[in-house]
């Protein structure tokens, strides 16, 4: 495959989500993005019709992780797989690249990222350099993965689920998740440090602080959404009864 | 207004249809809305505030995803109007609530995408037609988010002139409260990130380090 042409996917990759939708998912994204590679295949009108609506079919990855679908693909319709074949690898894949991705990006990559650059905000007098340290290194390991998956899925073609377990992306999730234990921890000591026991009667916030974060520890995913409710309760609350 | 809005619609397509950059972070997009009305440091204050809120968030499964980008900006939009504590508090406030109502004009677009997507498939697939469809979606996505972040700083403007002066808690005791508020999304995080008992060593040793900190 050509270098123009992987260019033109990668590019096309970024939008993989932008028709996401609850029944075919990122079905019509996929379609788009291989659309460049399919015309490579040097097929008649038909038959790239008949690709074109196969993958418009429901098909759901991670984002940055695509890439591996979308070359492997690419690598079986060049190299004229049946369509049952390409359906059953899209099948099989789908799950792997969910799955990992949410682990070690949305689980690990990006919670300790934004540690980092909020320990950074409390220390630093400047607004920009936080967020520009976040965005150039929350984006290089983005840029790399999608890169990297492009190209692994076009080298190993159908098999490339044998490359994906011997990279263990898992393991290096669990080592960023390390670090970010260690930025979360930096952070709860500033914020109870600086905004909780240096406060009005401090020693109360602080208890409330340990008290919230244990809640948190506690029930997990379902306390957020619930904390945030209860914060503009009380804020409202606040607010009515215009306390002093 | 206009700019503001423009940003929002930006941020919007990076949160799932475009690109994803992460330029849609709380963090980042209050950020770019503080520069954009000449208070960046306000607008970082509210972005780290937020953000602490939708750290253990991950979107997976039925989650719903909540609208940081729009939401961001319309905090920040509203703190700089408001100024003082009671600017912090009625925009975290308001970034809260824009995010999640902003949430279900995604659900609403996510179900108008379906429509789009079945219209491709409904009569012979051509590579236009597939492209228009996608192209058609995204730019679904960025006027809502325009029209999410004009009506939040719209809505959240009027509500100003009745609530703000209301506020008279010290800055202190704001922060205070948002941190507590705060500090159980951290809790969640921890959790995700291992738990408490596979994590007690490393967490203990950097909270020693914040605190100690806090102090130099």
């Amino acid at each position: 495959m050509d270098l123009s042409t992987r260019i033109t996917v990668f590019l096309r990759s970024f939008s993989i989500q932008g028709s996401w939708n609850y029944r075919s998912v990122l079905g019509l994204g996929f379609a788009f993005s291989i659309v460049p590679l399919l015309r490579r295949c040097n097929l008649s009108a038909e038959e790239l019709e008949t690709a074109l609506r196969r993958h418009l079919e429901p098909f759901n990855s991670h984002p940055y992780l695509v890439g591996i679908a979308l070359g492997a693909v690419a690598r079986m319709e060049e190299e004229r797989e049946t369509a049952v074949m390409i359906r059953r690898f899209k099948e099989a894949i789908r799950g792997a690249l969910g799955s990992l991705g949410d682990s070690l990006i949305w689980g690990a990559w990006r919670p300790t990222t934004l540690l980092l650059a909020l320990v950074l905000a409390w220390a630093m007098p400047s607004s920009w350099v936080p967020v520009i340290i976040f965005l150039i290194i929350y984006n290089s390991a983005h840029m790399i993965l999608r890169w990297w998956g492009l190209r692994l899925g076009l080298e190993k073609g159908s098999k490339v689920g044998n490359s994906l377990e011997n990279v263990n992306l898992s393991h290096l999730a669990e080592r960023v998740r390390f670090g970010g234990t260690l930025l979360l921890g930096i952070l709860s000591g500033v914020l109870l440090g600086s905004y909780l026991t240096g406060a009005n009667a401090g020693w109360l916030w602080g208890i409330l602080g340990i008290f919230g974060f244990g809640v948190g520890h506690r029930f997990g995913a379902r306390a957020p959404r619930l904390s945030s409710l209860i914060l503009v309760g009380v804020v409202g609350l606040l607010i009515v009864l215009r306390i002093q | 207004m206009l700019a503001l809005s423009t940003l929002g619609a930006v941020l919007a397509l990076d949160a799932t249809s475009l690109g994803q950059f992460m330029i849609s972070r709380p963090l980042v997009a209050a950020t770019l809305a503080g520069g954009l009305l000449g208070e960046p440091g306000l607008g970082i204050q509210i972005g780290a505030i937020l953000e602490l809120f939708y750290l253990s968030e991950m979107p997976s499964g039925g989650f719903r995803v909540p609208e940081l980008g729009p939401a961001s900006v319309v905090a920040v939009a509203l703190a700089s109007t408001t100024g003082g504590p009671a600017g912090v508090v009625i925009g975290i406030t308001a970034g809260l609530l824009v995010s999640e109502l902003g949430g279900l004009t995604v659900e609403a677009q996510r179900r108008l995408n379906m429509t789009v997507t079945a219209s491709v498939e409904a009569t012979r697939v051509n590579e236009l037609r597939l492209v228009c469809a996608h192209l058609l979606a995204m730019s679904l996505d960025f006027v809502r988010g325009g029209i999410v972040t004009l009506v939040g700083i719209s809505v959240g403007t009027q509500v100003i002139g009745i609530v703000a002066d209301r506020w008279t808690l010290s800055s202190e005791s704001t922060m205070a409260i948002v941190v507590v508020a705060a500090s159980i999304h951290l809790g969640a995080l921890l959790r995700r990130f291992g738990g408490w008992r596979a994590r007690q060593t490393v967490f203990l040793v950097g909270l020693i380090a914040g605190i100690i900190g806090t102090y130099l």
